[in-house]
């Protein structure tokens, strides 16, 4: 569904991206990596917010370029790190603007979508975006984004996000793991977040990324090795303990 | 939806209302004539001397609130504005020094030439406020409007001089585009400026959905598909034209590029197609209101910018206040 093909990219004059080969198929998967490893970089370049130097990527037969951008933007969604806003838009006018349909769709939308419920943003539909708090405003850009891979008319065959857990509670948390995960089995997801012991739990596949090269691909996130979490996540050897259903978990996070 | 079409059938029902006002009523210093039965001295009043006023009114504050609006989206920044950016000023600035040119070569300057020069100001400036804005870093909201003061602050001085240095009826020009006045307007004046007022209005109705976009960030605006490079660079020529129209016709005048943008999104929401046109509408009807005000209301005419900035400037308080408090800009 995605595939990246010999791909480079200078970040900075330190720091590059270099020989990233991937094929995605549907499914959750989980894009972890130390600060600083390229994650943002990389899912920049898949959404096509940013040129590769060279290599190609495909998006469902789409190729990824700037001269491809308004045919990308109806295949795939992504969740930005950071959002900004100036103006006092609300979300249901955000919603409007970004999922261009008729007032009557977005109305019903409003009332009827599991997104919007599963996310409480029905109190929120009339409140302004700059005056959200930070996990209020979280929610509301996640269901833009949510709402776009259920799109009446053409939803998104690819799901990117980067940090979407940032601000959640632990109820929305849950949510959204859910629901990615019944999504996952139609449509290429790819999540890049810190959240190893969610990783190390869930049995989805995950992309662990280091100094701007793949390091690992793994079909099943369980099969995370020790040595990987001591060298790459730099964690200290005592903070890893075994469950009894044999399931590596981190303590103190 | 109701309360939309409600709110655009009060905007519309006062921008008639407005023109009958300020064509047929003379306030406290001025006479009432009555639409009925006009005496020859009347419809002379009436056409040749309050009509070019109004329409002048009704366009200079259309592309004034169009302007305003789109500088505020186009730089992310509520605060933008022709007049505040020193786009208007510049502007002004090289009418002035077109009219002396012209003049020293005794060449005829016509409406064509007038609006050549106010527009090569308007680029002028908003080129300069971007490289000012790009050297402190990153075109953040403080620094573009900064830059802005800047050059407003470099263009009152040189207009200083050029008034120091000038003769008495050299002062009247500078008064009359540097405060604003539509006194000498004319039919011409009026009909070649408002044909690229409506070719820049339609431009930027066409592009709504885009700027629509644009609300969510630059990012977020070219994942949904839009050029923003490209977006950008046409619309702030649009923009740049309107405020330059709304300079060639009527010198300076400030803040309803502000006024009018705000008080229309807090109305009317943000979806630019709604906008753009109430924008022209409200746009208009606040500038003949303002006409009618500076022309009525004390025996002698008061310049348009003395009206608009007292009106303006505790406008211009109350959004600080609304958008940036506690915020540190």
């Amino acid at each position: 569904m995605i595939t990246v093909s010999n791909l480079n990219y200078s970040v900075s004059k330190n720091f590059k991206l270099s020989d990233i080969n991937l094929a995605i198929n549907p499914g959750v998967h989980h894009l972890l990596g130390p600060n600083g490893a390229g994650k943002t970089s990389f899912l920049n370049l898949i959404s096509g917010l940013i040129e590769a130097d060279t290599g190609e990527i495909f998006i469902k037969n789409v190729e990824v370029n700037p001269l491809n951008l308004k045919h990308l933007s109806k295949v795939r969604a992504y969740l930005l790190q950071n959002q900004s806003a100036h103006f006092s838009l609300t979300v249901k006018a955000m919603l409007t603007i970004t999922l261009s349909l008729s007032d009557q769709d977005i109305d019903n939308l409003c009332h009827n979508s599991r997104v919007i419920k599963g996310l409480d943003l029905e109190p929120l539909l009339d409140r302004v975006i700059t005056g959200l708090s930070g996990g209020e405003t979280q929610r509301a850009h996640l269901a833009r984004v949510l709402l776009h891979c259920e799109h009446q008319n053409n939803p998104a065959e690819c799901l990117l996000l980067d940090e979407p857990f940032t601000g959640l509670d632990v109820a929305h948390k849950l949510w959204l793991n859910q629901f990615l995960a019944s999504l996952g089995k139609k449509i290429a997801i790819i999540i890049s977040h810190h959240e190893l012991n969610l990783a190390l739990n869930l049995a989805q596949p995950c992309i662990i990324i280091n100094n701007g090269r793949i390091h690992s691909v793994l079909k099943d996130s369980r099969d995370i090795k020790i040595t990987t979490l001591l060298d790459v996540f730099k964690l200290p050897k005592q903070s890893l303990v075994e469950t009894n259903e044999g399931i590596l978990q981190i303590i103190g996070i | 939806m109701t309360i939309n079409v409600q709110r655009i059938s009060i905007a519309i029902t006062s921008l008639i209302f407005a023109l009958i006002v300020a064509l047929y009523f003379g306030g406290i210093s001025s006479t009432n004539i009555s639409p009925f039965n006009l005496s020859q001295i009347e419809s002379v009043i009436v056409y040749e001397l309050r009509l070019p006023k109004i329409l002048t009114a009704v366009l200079v504050g259309a592309c004034l609130a169009l302007s305003g609006h789109l500088f505020q989206i186009l730089l992310s920044n509520p605060l933008a504005e022709p007049g505040l950016l020193g786009v208007s000023s510049l502007s002004s600035l090289f009418i002035i020094l077109g009219a002396a040119l012209f003049g020293y070569f005794n060449i005829r300057y016509d409406v064509f030439f007038l609006v050549l020069c106010s527009a090569l100001g308007a680029f002028i400036a908003v080129a300069i406020i971007f490289k000012l804005a790009k050297g402190l870093g990153q075109y953040s909201s403080a620094a573009l409007i900064l830059s802005g003061i800047s050059l407003t602050t470099l263009i009152s001085a040189l207009t200083s001089w050029l008034i120091f240095y000038s003769e008495n009826e050299q002062l009247r020009t500078f008064n009359l585009w540097m405060l604003g006045s539509f006194e000498h307007v004319t039919y011409a004046q009026i009909i070649f400026i408002s044909v690229i007022a409506i070719v820049c209005s339609v431009v930027a109705i066409y592009k709504s959905s885009d700027l629509n976009l644009l609300y969510l960030g630059d990012q977020n605006a070219s994942l949904y598909g839009v050029k923003v490079n490209m977006l950008r660079k046409y619309m702030l020529v649009v923009a740049s034209a309107l405020a330059a129209c709304a300079v060639a016709l009527g010198g300076v005048i400030a803040f309803i590029g502000l006024l009018v943008p705000h008080a229309t999104r807090m109305k009317f929401g943000h979806d630019n197609k709604l906008i753009l046109p109430m924008l022209i509408i409200n746009g208009a009807t606040c500038m003949i209101i303002i006409e009618w005000i500076s022309r009525t209301a004390m025996s002698l005419q008061l310049p348009l910018g003395l009206v608009t900035a007292t009106i303006g400037g505790p406008f211009f308080l109350l959004i600080l206040f609304k958008h940036f408090k506690n915020q540190g800009l």
